[in-house]
């Protein structure tokens, strides 16, 4: 347990150092692993100081480059593409003209029947010639899910589309619910990405995801899109450009170092500096920054600031973030109210028979409604 | 289980399908664009420069090549050239565990200290610490190389080496570990 807690603070380092961060910041987020941190980003950073500096780079690149150059000339033919696509059109042709026998049993096929290959080859061939029929074959592919979802048939399928919605344990799409594991990687998943996924379907009637590829993000999310810079800006750091990939960090917490933001994106306004006192904090399950901000006693806008968060203000379990204090302790929920009733709970009023609903008679003192009641609220 | 794949980024998506198409511009482009990190990665795992320069060139050769033939990757540019380039570096060197002369009996232990601390560390000059980092094995190399060298996601790691993202997390810490204990025991030229 101890061990896997040092994988992942030391891997969140990396993770910042790659977007600037010092070694020394590194060690402030996690004072309690600084000892053992310190060596292994000394040496991490060792490696990185080891590398041969760009100018070397560059310098073989530009040596290499008539080497280079004859092959690229050596080039066959390109072969154009048009009497292959005429090839194709025209087998489309005839299989709409004609409405082959088997491309119309295949139409109704599904992944795993004998005919769906020829289903996909007839598609792929009505877009060649009608490119806005894709559309609609992206579609049946949902359709075709859900006949499987139905049929409880097993089979591989591949989606593509956005995701509508997220929890834990699965994602939404175009009315499918689709199961995924629970992975860190999950994390990076949002709603509103384009992905497209490669799934199972279950004898259960259930589709559980096997890979998830992302295709595209919503602006909202502040994140630039072209994720390299093509024109080699001169860096004093010597950073070789095309390499900095910035996203993981970049969706939920966009630190603005300069490199980072060579491509576009409005950088993020945020305190030079952390105020004294700061605390490093691990965001729960739930919370959200306004109330984080209402149990430090602090303002969203004062949190965002300091913590470099956009615009979109959104916060994830498992993130670290700055606050002013220990956040306190938080209100009983109104939907469960249990605990407030166990912590009011006078010695003798226990109902052996309450069977979970609510007894107001016990509700005395702890009232889920009291927030500031008993325990430090606001 | 889960393999979630990188974000294809679009600018070069797009540098590729110009490539297959032949443009020769865009192929040129991507060359004079990653040689840099390529050549990066491919020479703090070889011996000397000569090496390393027709080394990463051959991975740029085998982009050419593969454009040629039609079967030029469409997505994940940067992570084929070094999935190309560990290849090419095996094919050269053979399936030897360390790609390097230097062998650990030439180095001359120090009396104590097996674990230096940040400061030590802080002071190694550049071929020691390239020398000692090729006392690891290659996964630890390469893990090295691309999380502090190239600066590469967790992910993106993955899937150059084809491990999982906590295969990896592992990887980097014994990897560190690994390295501090050679720097430990090497006889330390400093700056």
């Amino acid at each position: 347990m101890i061990e896997s807690d040092l994988l992942n603070v030391l891997s969140d380092s990396i993770d910042r150092m790659a977007d600037g961060a010092t070694i020394g910041d590194c060690l402030q987020r996690h004072p309690q692993f600084a000892a053992a941190l310190e060596p292994l980003l000394e040496t991490g950073q060792l490696v990185r100081r080891a590398q041969p500096s760009t100018e070397e780079a560059e310098q073989a690149r530009d040596r290499q480059m008539p080497r280079f150059e004859q092959l690229l000339a050596e080039a066959p033919p390109v072969r154009r593409p048009l009497p292959l696509v005429g090839l194709v059109q025209w087998a489309a042709l005839l299989v709409l003209v004609f409405g082959l026998g088997g491309a119309l049993a295949a139409e109704q096929s599904l992944p795993g029947d004998t005919l769906y290959g020829l289903k996909r080859i007839t598609e792929n061939a009505r877009v060649s010639l009608l490119p806005d029929t894709a559309e609609m074959f992206t579609q049946r592919r949902f359709d075709e899910a859900r006949q499987l979802v139905n049929l409880r048939r097993e089979a591989e399928l591949a989606l593509t589309g956005e995701i509508d919605e997220l929890s834990d344990m699965a994602l939404v799409m175009q009315g499918l619910t689709i199961r995924t594991a629970d992975t860190p990687e999950r994390a990076a998943l949002t709603p509103g990405m384009r992905v497209e996924i490669v799934a199972q379907s279950t004898v259960l009637g259930e589709l559980r995801a096997q890979t998830i590829r992302i295709l595209d993000v919503p602006e909202r999310l502040e994140q630039p899109a072209a994720l390299i810079t093509f024109t080699p800006s001169p860096t004093a750091s010597g950073t070789p450009e095309p390499t900095r990939q910035p996203t993981r960090a970049a969706a939920f917490t966009p630190e603005a170092t300069a490199e980072a933001r060579a491509v576009e994106a409005t950088p993020a306004v945020c305190a030079a500096t952390l105020p004294d006192g700061w605390i490093a904090y691990t965001v729960q399950s739930g919370e959200t920054l306004s109330d984080l901000a209402a149990r430090t006693g602090s303002s969203t806008q004062a949190l965002a600031d300091a913590n470099c968060l956009a615009d979109s203000r959104r916060i994830i379990a498992g993130q670290m973030l700055y606050l002013p204090r220990q956040p306190a302790s938080r209100p009983t929920l109104t939907a469960t109210p249990q605990p407030a009733r166990l912590a009011a709970t006078p010695t003798t009023a226990t109902r052996p028979d309450s069977r979970g609903g609510e007894q107001p008679a016990q509700n005395r003192r702890g009232t889920p409604e009291s927030e500031g009641g008993e325990r430090g609220g606001r | 289980m889960i393999v979630l794949v990188l974000p294809d980024i679009p600018a070069e998506d797009a540098l590729l399908a110009r490539a297959q198409r032949g443009e020769q511009a865009a192929l040129r482009e991507i060359y004079v664009h990653y040689y840099t990190p390529v050549y990066q990665f491919i020479r703090l795992r070889c011996d000397d420069r000569d090496t390393a320069e027709d080394l990463a060139s051959e991975v740029f050769f085998k982009l050419v090549r593969t454009v040629h033939q039609g079967k030029a990757p469409r997505h994940s540019l940067r992570g084929w050239l070094f999935r190309v380039a560990r290849h090419v570096l095996y094919d050269h060197y053979g399936h030897a565990r360390r790609f390097t002369e230097t062998v650990l009996d030439d180095w001359i232990p120090m009396p104590a200290d097996d674990e230096p601390d940040a400061q030590f560390i802080r002071a190694v000059n550049r071929e020691t610490a390239r020398q000692a980092l090729r006392q690891l094995t290659t996964d630890q190399q390469e893990v090295l190389i691309l999380r502090f060298g190239q600066m590469l996601s967790l992910q993106e790691t993955a899937d150059i080496m084809g491990k999982q993202v906590n295969a990896v997390k592992q990887l980097q810490l014994r990897a560190l570990q690994a390295l501090r204990r050679v720097l430990g025991q090497a006889e330390i030229v400093h700056d």
